[in-house]
């Protein structure tokens, strides 16, 4: 008979707590809805309209987010300046910020009465309950999360990689296209998973700054705190869908990840 | 010719080197960590930035502090091996040679350089699946891929074990001489500096301290640490004249005299090449006027390929490299006393 150790026993114990905890909700969405359910609320045009809208609004957030992001954190990994923590700081902060304060922090600086909101209209751009109301939410609150991934994965680059390819003759610009970002791409497509997983679900930010109007504003996880106090089944099974849409985004990012990497 | 002259701070090491390397010649770069070679390299590439200098390269000027000149790396065409060879992971040994070429028949220049390093199988491999030495052959290739104007190497065969060093190195040396630019090489290792090195210069806290053959270093290093670099037993003391014109040292750390044919007096560093020193039984009659003795006892025994390598505490730490008959006759192993001599001709002094 060998004594049970009890610490080995209280890391199993304390991990299968956390599992059981973390995957019981999700669980439970799938559980109380019936595929006939998933089907019928599909054909919801509403629900369609809701989940078309967040798809497009996080691609195009995403899309964003990647373009200037990406420059910004080899910028961020790769040089040294006088206030690069409080730069890094900056960015991150949108991490800690409640979503209501995203909204009206937003709303207070490109709302119609905000600090820069006659520019917004000059430039003839609708924003408060306006489709690039979402968009501008959508990228406030998930670009700090791939910029931080994408200054980590540039940061593990092997310096002598880039001052490798300078030597061969390729320049700064082609130095990052060739080898910065094919050597840091796991971790950016990473970065890229968490912060389209972060936009797919956004909803406070959402909701004060762009509003909820249904077919312009109304993303899925709006629809589904509407429906919420109406219609729990339709909700459910709207809920099912989008856990669905961001399990295969998950899988999907870690797949081509492991392939980038393996 | 590549010429360089490169100082001010860098961190804290104050650099201050001249050098020149004409096409063809490889100058090995030697001393310790922290001395300043690597910087010197990455000074001449244009990866860093020195306070002061001027590099040229076939009457092309690549730095010119004075005069505002500083071309990025992409422009100064030096072809540069990096200590753990910084082969790009994400492609295959083909495209990592191909990196810098233009667009047409870069497929066919990277296999025939691959081929002519013996590499030509291993085109499709990505780096992970190289070995040392092969990785070390595909940075050679691509280093010299687009004929540069001079080729950097650093401590190119410091990431091999020693069974593929000795291959790697004549390999190395065939290369550099097939090139014909100028090499500046720079490694810690003296004994691949000699191997590698038309001329060696040491470096020692960003200066270079001595410059010539690996031979006349070895045999006339003109301060300790120049001799302490080369391999050689560094014994300190206080010198006087001695008789027949010799000078006699009284060694550190006991009482015993080692004579030398070098002049000199004051405090000294006594430098002999361990090969040069010979062990016997402890208390063995001396055989000659002229030999240094000195007893000691073993502290370690190495097997270095067919030679030994001894350690005697003698009152000062000393090496002496034997043969494998010597061992077993003598019953050489750590702890037993023996005496250790040396010609008073193989002695050199230098002043402290």
């Amino acid at each position: 008979m060998t004594r049970p150790r009890p610490f080995p026993a209280l890391l199993v114990a304390a991990l299968a707590l956390a599992l059981a905890f973390l995957t019981l909700p999700v669980v439970a969405v799938f559980a109380n809805t019936a595929p006939s359910a998933l089907v019928s609320s599909l054909g919801d045009a509403s629900a369609r309209d809701a989940l078309r809208l967040s798809l497009e609004t996080s691609l195009i957030a995403l899309a964003i987010v990647v373009a200037v992001g990406t420059p910004a954190a080899y910028l961020l990994a790769t040089r040294r300046f006088r206030g690069h923590a409080l730069v890094v700081t900056l960015v991150e902060l949108p991490l800690v910020l409640p979503p209501a304060v995203a909204g009206i922090g937003l709303l207070a600086a490109l709302g119609p009465n905000g600090i820069l909101g006659s520019l917004v209209a000059d430039a003839g751009v609708r924003l408060v309950l306006a489709t690039a109301g979402v968009v501008v939410a959508l990228v406030f609150v998930s670009a700090p999360y791939y910029l931080r991934q994408a200054q980590a994965a540039f940061a593990a680059v092997d310096p002598a990689l880039l001052e490798a390819s300078r030597t061969l003759g390729a320049g700064e610009a082609r130095t990052f296209a060739r080898v910065a970002i094919p050597v840091a791409r796991p971790g950016l497509l990473a970065g890229g998973a968490l912060a389209w997983g972060r936009a797919l679900g956004e909803f406070g930010a959402t909701l004060m700054f762009a509003g909820s109007f249904r077919g312009i504003t109304q993303t899925a996880p709006l629809a589904i705190y509407e429906r919420f106090s109406t219609d729990f089944t339709g909700a459910l099974a709207l809920s099912a869908v989008l856990v669905a849409v961001s399990a295969a985004l998950l899988v999907s990012v870690k797949v081509a990840g492991s392939r980038a990497a393996g | 010719m590549l010429q360089a002259e490169l100082a001010g701070a860098i961190g804290v090491l104050a650099l201050d080197v001249q050098l020149g390397v004409a096409p063809g010649e490889t100058l090995a770069l030697a001393g310790p960590s922290g001395a300043g070679k690597t910087s010197v390299l990455r000074a001449i590439a244009g990866l860093l930035r020195p306070e002061r200098g001027r590099v040229t390269c076939d009457g092309a000027r690549w730095l010119d502090t004075a005069a505002h000149i500083d071309l990025p790396p992409e422009r100064r065409g030096c072809g540069y091996l990096f200590q753990e060879y910084a082969l790009f992971p994400h492609l295959s040994a083909w495209r990592n040679v191909a990196y810098g070429l233009p667009r047409e028949r870069r497929r066919e220049r990277a296999q025939e350089l691959l081929e002519r390093f013996g590499l030509g199988e291993r085109a499709d491999a990505r780096p992970r699946d190289l070995s040392g030495g092969e990785r070390q052959r595909v940075a050679l290739a691509r280093a010299l891929a687009r004929e540069p104007r001079a080729l950097l190497l650093d401590e190119p065969l410091s990431a091999l074990d020693t069974r593929t060093r000795g291959h790697a190195s004549r390999a190395l040396a065939s290369a550099l001489r097939d090139a014909g630019v100028p090499a500046l090489l720079v490694t810690h290792d003296f004994g691949e500096a000699a191997l590698l090195g038309d001329r060696v210069a040491v470096l020692d806290a960003g200066r270079i301290v001595q410059e010539g053959s690996a031979r006349e270093l070895a045999a006339a290093p003109a301060s300790a640490f120049v001799a302490d670099l080369t391999g050689a037993v560094v014994l300190t003391g206080e010198a006087r004249p001695g008789p027949d014109g010799l000078t006699l040292v009284r060694l550190d750390g006991g009482d015993a005299d080692a004579a030398s044919t070098d002049p000199g007096s004051g405090r000294v560093a006594v430098s002999v090449h361990p090969w040069e020193i010979a062990l016997g039984p402890s208390g063995a009659p001396p055989s000659g006027s002229a030999q240094n003795r000195l007893e000691g006892a073993i502290t370690t025994v190495t097997h270095v390929g067919n030679r030994v390598r001894v350690g005697v505490e003698a009152g000062q730490p000393l090496v002496a490299e034997v043969t494998e008959p010597a061992v077993r006759e003598l019953e050489l192993r750590a702890g037993a006393r023996v005496t250790a001599t040396w010609k008073a001709a193989a002695t050199r002094l230098v002043p402290l």
